[in-house]
C-alpha cells in the first residue's frame, strides 16, 4: 500500500544542509498497524508528513496505493486527503467554533456526500464512541480525551484505507491513553484500516504489529 | 455545505465580538455617509435626464474670444434665434424662452410668480406633460403648474378661467388654457406659468434688435446632425450677422476658435445644462460631485482597510481551522470561498446597519445641506442604485475577504497547524494601510482648519461698508420703489433710531428674495474701452451705507434731479486717471456721440459692492432715475437696539405698503448668504473628517488589541525581567505612533499642495501658516495616543503570571 524508495529530507542551513531523514526505504501493506519510534529530533514526524502527503521529500520515490505521490496535482492530493486519508493529531486540532456533530460532519461536506448519509454516518459514529450525549458541545467543553475520541471519529468517519496518528496520546494520562489506543487496535483489527502511529511509548508500540525504529534520520 | 460557512461564520463574529463591533459599526458609518452623499450626487446628474427627446436638445451659447480672455455667455437676442432656424440647416425646432417675474392675480388672490415666455415648439421638445385642459400655447392663453392650480383655484377647475399678469405697469388678461404637471425637482428650466413669447412686453421693442442679449435659446436638432456641423455653420451666422462686433474684436486682436472664428456659436446637450459655465441655468460643479464621490469611495476604502487589516490579524487564530481543513480535503477554492463568505455576511450586517443610519440621519443631512427635503429615501430603491450597492457590496467583500483568504489558503499546511503563519509581510502590508488612513485623516484635518480659517477671514473681513446697522428691504416688482421709498421716509424720518434712507438698484449679498444681478457699461475714451458696474441709487446712498468720500460730493438734493452726475469708486478713478485725466471729479464727458454730457460729482473708497471671490472692480453709481425705480430700500438704523429698529420699520412698511410680505434682513446676513457654498464645504469637510477619523480611530482600536493579544508572552516576560508598566504601554504605543509620524510627514506635503490651489480660487486668501500642520498632527497623535493607550495600559498592568500561563 505504502511503499518509499530511497527518501530523503534536507532543509539548506547557511552554506550546508540540515539532513532529517536519509535514505529511507520503507513498505507498509494493507492492514498493517505501525508504529514509528525514536528519540526527539530523530526525524519520525517528518516521515509521517511525508507519508501523509503534508510535506514533500527532497529525494526518493513514494508510491501510495501503488501511484507515484510526487507526480499528482494538488486536486488529486485533496481527492486522497478527503477519501483515503485520516489524520489525528497530538494537540487534537478540532475546529473550536464546530460542535462535536459538526467536526466530525465537516470531511463528509467536503466529499459532497449527500444530507441523509451524512446524518446516518455521523450518527454511527457517535453511537460507537458512545458521545451521543455529548454531540452539541463545543471542544472546549470537553476532557482532553473526549477531544481526541472526537479526533479520531472525525479521521475515521469517511472511510480512510490509512489513518497517520502523531502521538495521539501526548497529550493524555495513561488511562485516557489507554482507550484511545485500544480504540486504534479495534479499527485496525474490526475495520481493517491501516494505522501508522509516532510514538515514545513501548507501551502504546505494543498495541501495534510492526515498530519502526529511527534514528538520526536513518531506519534500523 | 453552505450552512456550516454561514454557521462558522456566525460563531466567529460572534466570538470575537469587539472586533466584529469594530467592523460592523465603522463599516456601517462608512456606508451610511457613502450612501447620503451618492444620493446627493445621483440627484445632481439625474438633472434633465426626463425629457424624452434628451438626445436631439442643446442650448445654445457664445463664445467670444478675446485677446486677453475668452467669455462666454448663453443669453441671446430676440431675432437669433428665428433667424438661426431659418438660416442653419439641420434644426427641427427651436424655441426661445424668457424669463419674467411677475405677479398673477385672480380675483383677491395675488402672488409673485415664475412666468416664463416661450415659443410654441417648447412643448414638443420639452417633456413637461400636462395635467389637464389643452396643452396648446395660443396667443393669449397661459399653461400654468398644478402648484399655482392649487393656490389660485382651489378646488376649481381653472381651464378656461381668465387670470391678470402684470406686464410693466399695467395688468393685462390671459386665459387658462391647460394645466401642467409640476416640474420636476430635477429640471433645469423651471417655472410657474408659460406663455407665448409676444406677449414678451419688451417683444415690440426688441423684436428686431440684436444687440439685446436677454433671453435664452434651445434647438432640437434633426437626428443624425452633429453639433459640429451646427457650430461650423454658426460661424457664418455670428460673421454675418455680428459683422461689426467681430470687425471691432479682430481689430484689438481677439483669437480665433477652431473652426477660424472670433465668435463661436456652441451648442450644450441639455444634460450639460446644469453643469456647464456656458450656461446661465448652471446649479452645480462637477468637481465638487467628483470630490463628494471620492469622499464616498474614500470612506468605504478605509472602512474596508480595518476590515482587511482586521481580517489578517484574525488569520492567527484562524490559521489552525484553516490547516485542519486542508488536511481534510478541503480544496483552496472553498477556503477562499467560505472566508469571502465570512465577509459578505459581515457586509450584509453592516449595510443592513447603513440604511437604518442613512433612514435616520436624512432628514438632518437635508436641513443641514439644503433649505428643502431635495433628497428621498426613494432614490435608493431605484433599480440602478439597488445593483450599484450589490455590485460594491460584492467587489468589497471579494477584496476585503479575499485577501486574507487568499493569504491564509496559500500558506503552507504544515506551517499553519503549527500555528506560524508569515508575519513579517502581513505587517508591512498592515502598516502601509495604517499609513494611509492616517493620511488622509491628516488631509482633511488641515484642511478643515484652512477652510475654516478662510471661511473666518471672508466673515470678518471689513467690506468698507456698515453691514451691521443696515437694513435691506427687497421691492416687489409690483410696487413703485419710488413711491416706497418716499413714503417709508416720511414715516421713519422722525423715528429716533432710524438715521437714514435710501435705495438702489443692487442688493448686498443675497437677501431673502434670493436674487443678485450685475450690469456693466461699456463706452470709449480717447478710444479706449472704458467698463464699470453701473448701479441705480438714490440720495443718501454713501451717508447710509458709511462709505467714505475722497472726493467731490454725494448727490446733493439741493441741486435738484442730478441725471447726469456720476458717484465713482477709486478703481474708476484710477482707470480715468491712466487715461490722462488729471482731476477726475468735475470731469465731463459723453459715452456715445450723440448721448448726453456726464459729470463726476464724487469718489468713494473702495467697498466690496460684490463677494470676497472676485477683486472689487470699478463702479458708477448714477442717481435713480424715474424709470429705474430702486429695486432694494436701505434704512441704517441706530447701534443698541437692533431688534426694535427692524420692529419700526416694519411697522412703517406696513403702513406703507399693505399687504406685502416683509422681506427685510440685515446687510451682514446678506453677505454671508454669499459664502453658503464655503459654509456647506465646510460642513462637508469637517463631517468628512470626523467620519474617517472615528473609522481609523477604530480600526487602530482593534489591531492594537489583537496586536497586544499577539504579545501577551513577550509582554509576561519583560514584566518578569522588570520592565515597569509605563515602559510596557510606552513600548506598544511607539509602534503605533510611528506610524502615525509617518502619515503626519506624508499627509503634510498635499495638504499644503491642495489647499494652495483651493485658496487661488479667492480674490481675497489668507497664507497658510505651519503650525496648521503643526497643529494637524499633534491633534492626529494625540488621538491616536488616546485611542491606543487604553489597550496597552491594560496589556502592561496584567499580571505576568496569567500572560505566561497562558501559553
Amino acid at each position: 500500500m505504502i511503499q518509499l524508495r530511497n527518501i530523503s529530507k534536507h532543509y539548506p542551513v547557511g552554506f550546508g544542509k540540515h539532513e532529517i531523514l536519509k535514505n529511507v526505504d520503507l513498505v507498509i501493506h494493507e492492514g498493517e498497524f505501525v508504529s514509528i519510534m525514536g528519540p526527539s529530533g530523530s526525524g519520525k514526524s517528518t516521515l509521517l508528513h511525508i507519508l501523509g502527503l503534508l510535506e514533500e521529500p527532497s529525494e526518493g520515490e513514494y508510491l501510495f496505493q501503488g501511484e507515484l505521490v510526487h507526480k499528482m496535482n494538488d486536486k488529486k492530493r485533496t481527492q486522497l486527503h478527503r477519501g483515503a486519508i485520516g489524520f489525528v493529531f497530538q494537540a487534537y486540532h478540532l475546529i473550536d467554533e464546530l460542535t462535536v456533530y459538526e467536526n466530525i460532519e465537516t470531511p463528509l461536506l467536503y466529499k459532497n456526500m449527500p444530507s441523509s448519509e451524512r446524518k446516518s454516518r455521523v450518527a454511527d459514529i457517535l453511537d460507537r464512541f458512545n458521545m451521543v450525549a455529548k454531540k452539541d458541545l463545543f471542544p472546549n467543553q470537553l476532557s482532553g480525551g473526549q477531544q481526541q475520541l472526537v479526533g479520531i471519529a472525525r479521521a475515521i468517519v469517511a472511510e480512510p484505507a490509512v489513518i497517520f496518528a502523531d502521538e495521539p496520546t501526548g497529550n493524555l494520562h495513561s488511562d485516557q491513553a489507554k482507550t484511545i489506543m485500544e480504540l486504534f487496535a479495534e479499527l485496525n483489527k474490526k475495520d481493517g484500516i491501516t494505522i501508522v502511529q509516532v510514538t515514545h511509548s513501548d507501551l502504546n508500540a505494543g498495541y501495534g504489529n510492526k515498530v519502526i525504529q529511527i534514528m538520526d534520520g536513518r531506519v534500523k | 455545505m453552505f450552512r456550516n460557512y454561514l454557521k462558522i461564520a456566525w460563531r466567529n463574529i460572534w466570538k470575537a465580538k469587539q472586533v466584529s463591533a469594530v467592523n460592523i459599526i465603522g463599516l456601517a458609518v462608512a456606508i451610511a455617509g457613502a450612501l447620503l452623499l451618492c444620493i446627493t450626487v445621483y440627484r445632481e446628474f439625474s438633472f434633465d435626464n426626463f425629457h424624452e427627446k434628451k438626445d436631439y436638445l442643446y442650448q445654445v451659447y457664445r463664445e467670444e474670444f478675446h485677446a486677453d480672455k475668452t467669455e462666454s455667455h448663453s443669453n441671446m437676442s430676440f431675432p437669433l434665434g428665428p433667424v438661426l432656424k431659418a438660416e442653419v440647416p439641420g434644426i427641427k425646432a427651436l424655441t426661445r424662452l424668457a424669463n419674467g417675474a411677475t405677479v398673477m392675480k385672480v380675483g383677491e388672490t395675488s402672488q409673485t410668480i415664475g412666468l416664463r415666455y416661450v415659443d410654441s415648439a417648447f412643448l414638443d421638445m420639452f417633456t413637461f406633460p400636462g395635467a389637464s385642459g389643452s396643452h396648446k400655447l395660443d396667443m393669449n392663453s397661459v399653461l400654468i403648474s398644478e402648484k399655482m392650480a392649487g393656490i389660485f383655484f382651489k378646488d376649481q377647475d381653472p381651464v378656461g378661467k381668465t387670470v391678470l399678469l402684470r406686464a410693466g405697469t399695467e395688468w393685462k388678461s390671459y386665459t387658462v388654457a391647460g394645466v401642467l404637471k409640476n416640474v420636476p425637482d430635477n429640471s433645469s428650466i423651471r417655472f410657474d406659468a408659460l406663455a407665448r413669447l409676444e406677449t414678451h412686453p419688451s417683444y415690440l421693442r426688441d423684436r428686431e434688435s440684436w444687440g439685446n442679449f436677454s433671453l435664452e435659446v434651445f434647438v432640437q436638432l434633426n437626428p443624425g446632425v452633429s453639433p459640429e456641423s451646427f457650430e461650423r455653420r454658426g460661424k457664418i451666422f455670428m460673421e454675418k450677422h455680428y459683422a461689426e462686433d467681430v470687425q471691432r474684436m479682430k481689430a484689438a486682436g481677439a483669437r480665433k476658435d477652431k473652426f477660424g472664428g472670433v465668435l463661436h456659436l456652441g451648442l450644450l446637450p441639455i444634460r450639460e445644462i446644469h453643469f456647464s459655465e456656458h450656461s446661465n441655468l448652471q446649479d452645480a460643479k462637477k468637481p465638487i460631485l467628483y470630490m463628494l464621490l471620492f469622499i464616498a469611495a474614500f470612506l468605504l476604502f478605509i472602512a474596508s482597510i480595518n476590515f482587511l487589516n482586521l481580517t489578517l490579524a484574525r488569520a492567527f487564530t484562524r490559521a489552525k481551522e484553516v490547516g485542519m481543513r486542508k488536511t481534510l480535503g478541503a480544496a483552496r477554492s472553498q477556503l477562499v470561498l467560505q472566508l469571502c463568505g465570512e465577509a459578505l455576511v459581515l457586509f450584509v450586517i453592516s449595510l443592513a446597519l447603513g440604511l437604518i443610519i442613512t433612514w435616520f440621519v436624512l432628514p438632518h443631512y437635508n436641513s443641514m445641506f439644503f433649505s428643502k427635503a431635495v433628497y428621498s429615501f426613494s432614490i435608493l430603491l431605484k433599480p440602478k442604485f439597488l445593483l450599484g450597492i450589490l455590485a460594491a457590496l460584492l467587489l468589497i467583500s471579494f477584496l476585503a475577504g479575499g485577501y486574507p483568504a487568499w493569504v491564509l489558503s496559500r500558506t503552507h499546511t504544515l506551517l499553519v497547524l503549527k500555528g506560524k503563519v508569515s508575519s513579517g509581510k502581513t505587517n508591512y502590508f498592515r502598516n502601509t494601510l495604517i499609513v494611509t488612513q492616517f493620511v488622509f485623516s491628516c488631509l482633511l484635518i488641515c484642511g478643515t482648519i484652512i477652510a475654516w480659517q478662510q471661511m473666518n477671514y471672508l466673515r470678518n473681513r471689513p467690506l468698507g461698508f456698515n453691514t451691521h446697522e443696515v437694513v435691506s428691504i427687497p421691492v416687489s416688482p409690483d410696487l413703485n420703489g419710488h413711491q416706497l421709498l418716499a413714503r417709508l421716509r416720511a414715516e421713519l424720518e422722525q423715528q429716533p433710531d432710524i438715521l437714514s434712507l435710501t435705495g438702489s438698484s443692487n442688493n448686498f449679498g443675497r437677501g431673502l428674495d434670493g436674487s443678485q444681478s450685475t450690469s456693466i457699461i461699456n463706452f470709449q475714451l480717447f478710444d479706449k474701452d472704458v467698463n464699470g458696474h453701473w448701479q441705480a441709487v438714490d440720495y443718501d446712498y454713501v451717508k447710509t451705507m458709511d462709505l467714505q468720500l475722497v472726493a467731490g460730493k454725494d448727490f446733493d438734493r439741493s441741486m435738484g434731479l442730478d441725471s447726469f452726475g456720476f458717484v465713482i469708486n477709486e478703481r474708476m478713478a484710477k482707470q480715468l486717471l491712466a487715461l490722462g485725466i488729471k482731476e477726475p471729479v468735475g470731469y465731463r464727458f459723453r459715452m456715445d456721440s450723440e448721448g448726453p454730457e456726464y459729470h463726476i460729482n464724487g469718489i468713494v473708497k473702495d467697498f466690496h459692492f460684490k463677494s470676497l471671490h472676485e477683486e472689487i472692480a470699478p463702479l458708477i453709481m448714477h442717481l435713480n432715475q424715474q424709470d429705474e425705480r430702486p429695486l432694494y430700500i436701505f434704512v441704517k438704523t441706530k447701534p443698541g437696539n437692533l431688534p426694535a429698529s427692524m420692529k419700526t420699520i416694519e411697522a412703517a412698511f406696513k403702513k406703507a405698503a399693505p399687504g406685502q410680505a416683509f422681506l427685510a434682513s440685515f446687510v451682514n446676513e446678506n453677505t454671508e448668504k454669499q459664502y453658503k457654498f464655503e459654509a456647506t464645504l465646510m460642513k462637508i469637510f469637517i463631517s468628512g473628517a470626523v467620519l474617517t477619523i472615528i473609522i481609523s480611530c477604530m480600526g487602530l482600536f482593534a489591531i492594537a488589541m489583537l496586536a497586544i493579544a499577539r504579545r501577551t508572552k513577550e509582554i509576561g516576560i519583560r514584566k518578569v525581567l522588570g520592565a515597569s508598566a509605563a515602559g510596557i504601554a510606552g513600548l506598544i504605543a511607539a509602534d503605533f505612533l510611528k506610524l502615525v509620524a509617518l502619515a503626519i510627514l506624508i499627509a503634510t506635503p498635499v495638504a499644503w499642495y491642495v489647499m494652495s490651489e483651493w485658496l487661488k480660487g479667492y480674490a481675497y486668501r489668507i497664507g497658510i501658516s505651519w503650525w496648521v500642520f503643526v497643529l494637524a498632527g499633534l491633534l492626529a497623535v494625540l488621538i491616536a495616543a488616546a485611542t491606543i493607550s487604553f489597550q496597552s495600559i491594560r496589556a502592561a498592568l496584567v499580571n505576568p503570571v496569567k500572560s505566561l500561563r497562558s501559553e
